[in-house]
């Protein structure tokens, strides 16, 4: 289907009007024989009723105005009955394809006096009946239908080259090759196929208005031919975003270590520091890690205070890591993160928590987060994240020896080791209470926490092979906080992809 | 045995694993010899591959040998 505007519509019914000859009987011209108007109309009923049909000189030159009174030559519009009045009224779109049906109202309008003039020499036009009026003006309809049927959409040729391409009446066309201006045309669409839905809708009575109406509703078929293009993405409009000014500190120390953190992830990150915020949960944090940049060096630093020091928790990863955009991976065999962290001089022994998301189902001796006790004595002030080591828990926060049981089901997902008071410590899968453990007489460790793995006696470790995309040391974990958590985070990964 | 995959580590030297303490392999990682189950010095073959163009290329040729895990103690 070939491009066709609603203003083409109108410049083929102006042509038509345009083209109507003029009638004259016993030599007089018989003005209600041909149409002496065309207008394009916004609102039919308001141009009725209007001395200069809504048109003013920016009319002039544009076939969407005709008059056989007005040449465009003085700026006060003149125009006669009869007139052919045509405008919009609804719009219906395609949503599959490129076209769309606008309704059009035709309004063919014709003076009628109510009465009889009584002066000598009536002309035809004036002695007509109401009935007669509506009669010619059905005609004038009937003359303009059968001609928009006869258009096409050409192209025409002189020889073999083409020489214009458009709507064209048959006659006319038949006309250009009879004069010897073409000689031959192409059709490639046919205006019959795009007109539908024709019907008389109202006729007006002539003495209400002294105007005599036959009113054509008819629906056209137009299209944009992929006239419009899609507005590039991201679009010009893009709102700003606002960063969390400390998540903009940590993406600040990222790209000062070489990493790059999309406008998605830092969207994503800057919503978790907001969020944080927003729940009162941030100050209790002494560290969080949320992996990005996807080096060491990035993936290092202490979220809340993202410094390259020991004293700011930035981690010191030893071992074979893979470091990914959203995740830091360990080998199970010789990585741990050291936090720098030691509970017993940067912690509180009765309240205290540490979280690490595990990104991987497995099976063996793992322990994702922790330390053994002090002063290298076995098993005084061990503090650990071991949810599952080969089918066992291990449960201790700040206490002397652990508690241990059955494993863990899954071992994927948040997991908080964490106390609040001197009588119980708890272990959370997600934000589910999985463990609530008596408690065991409270030490804190001397060591440094270790993440992916656990701190043994700072002589030897035992390591995970648990993918970490989120850790943290903090305080205040109550059911309640790491509920607020587990949301946090795991909207974040699910944002980020990562899960 | 079918089905199952069996980490790998390379094997180094006790004068290999002091050379290799304190050092990084990029920016933030250190390198971690350690004693595995056998009493055998190892690194991972992460840090193997890494080592390259390092002044510790060497141990991208070191001989790869199935990982033994120390043993586990939840006590210590």
């Amino acid at each position: 289907m070939v491009a066709f505007s609603p203003i083409e519509f109108y410049n083929i019914l102006h042509d038509i009007a345009q083209s109507m000859p003029f009638v004259t009987v016993e030599g007089r011209d018989v003005t209600s024989r041909r149409l002496n108007t065309f207008a394009a109309t916004k609102n039919l009923l308001e141009i009725i009723s209007s001395n200069s049909l809504g048109k003013d000189s920016r009319y002039i030159g544009k076939r969407l105005f005709y008059s056989t009174k007005w040449s465009g030559q003085d700026s006060d519009i003149k125009y006669e009955y009869p007139a052919l009045f045509a405008g919009p009224s609804n719009e219906r779109y395609e949503v599959k394809g490129d076209y769309y049906y606008v309704d059009y109202t035709l309004v063919f309008g014709d003076k009628f006096e109510p009465k009889m003039a009584q002066t000598q020499n009536q002309d035809i036009d004036a002695s007509r009946t109401f009935e007669e009026v509506q009669q010619t003006l059905r005609d004038l309809w009937g003359v303009v239908f059968v001609t928009l049927k006869s258009y096409v959409y050409a192209n025409l040729f002189l020889g073999s080259t083409q020489v214009a391409a458009g709507w064209f009446s048959l006659g006319y066309l038949q006309a250009l090759k009879t004069t010897g201006s073409i000689s031959r045309w192409a059709v490639t669409d046919h205006f019959s196929t795009l007109i539908s839905d024709v019907e008389a809708t109202e006729e007006v009575d002539g003495n209400a208005s002294k105007i005599a109406t036959h009113i054509v509703s008819l629906r056209i078929k137009h299209s944009s031919c992929q006239a419009y293009q899609a507005l590039p993405t991201p679009s010009p409009f893009t709102p700003a975003i606002v960063i969390d000014a400390d998540a903009q500190i940590l993406f600040n120390a990222v790209e000062a270590a070489g990493g790059t953190v999309s406008i998605d992830k830092r969207i994503s990150v800057s919503t978790v520091f907001t969020r944080m915020k927003a729940e009162g949960i941030y100050d209790d944090f002494y560290a969080f890690y949320l992996p990005m940049g996807g080096l060491a060096a990035t993936n290092k630093f202490n979220a809340k205070n993202p410094i390259d020091s020991d004293a700011a928790f930035r981690l010191l990863f030893v071992g074979g890591f893979t470091h990914t955009e959203n995740a830091i991976v360990p080998n199970g065999v010789n990585t741990y993160a050291n936090t720098y962290f030691t509970p017993s001089v940067h912690g509180l022994a009765t309240d205290t928590a540490i979280s690490y998301y595990s990104l991987t189902e497995s099976t063996g001796t793992y322990i994702e987060m922790g330390v053994s006790g002090i002063g290298g004595a076995s098993g005084v002030g061990q503090y650990n994240i071991a949810p599952n080591v080969s089918g066992t828990s291990f449960r201790t926060v700040n206490s002397t020896g652990n508690t241990s049981g059955a494993g863990v089901a899954g071992t994927a997902g948040l997991f908080t080791a964490a106390r609040t008071d001197a009588l119980t410590m708890q272990l959370y899968k997600n934000a589910t209470l999985v463990f609530n453990d008596g408690s065991l007489p409270i030490t804190v460790s001397d060591k440094p926490m270790y993440m992916c793995g656990r701190n043994v006696n700072n002589a030897s470790f035992t390591p995970t092979n648990r993918a970490c995309a989120f850790g943290a040391i903090w305080r205040n974990a109550t059911s309640s906080n790491v509920a607020i958590l587990n949301g946090i985070i795991t909207d974040y990964l699910t944002e980020i992809g990562a899960i | 045995m079918a089905g199952t995959t069996t980490t790998t580590v390379r094997k180094i030297t006790k004068l290999g694993a002091e050379a290799l303490k304190g050092e990084f392999f990029t920016e933030g990682n250190m390198f971690n010899p350690m004693l595995d189950g056998n009493g055998t010095w190892i690194v991972s073959n992460k840090e193997a591959i890494l080592s390259e163009g390092t002044p510790f290329e060497w141990l991208y040729t070191a001989d790869e040998i199935p990982f033994v895990a120390p043993s586990f103690n939840m006590d210590l």
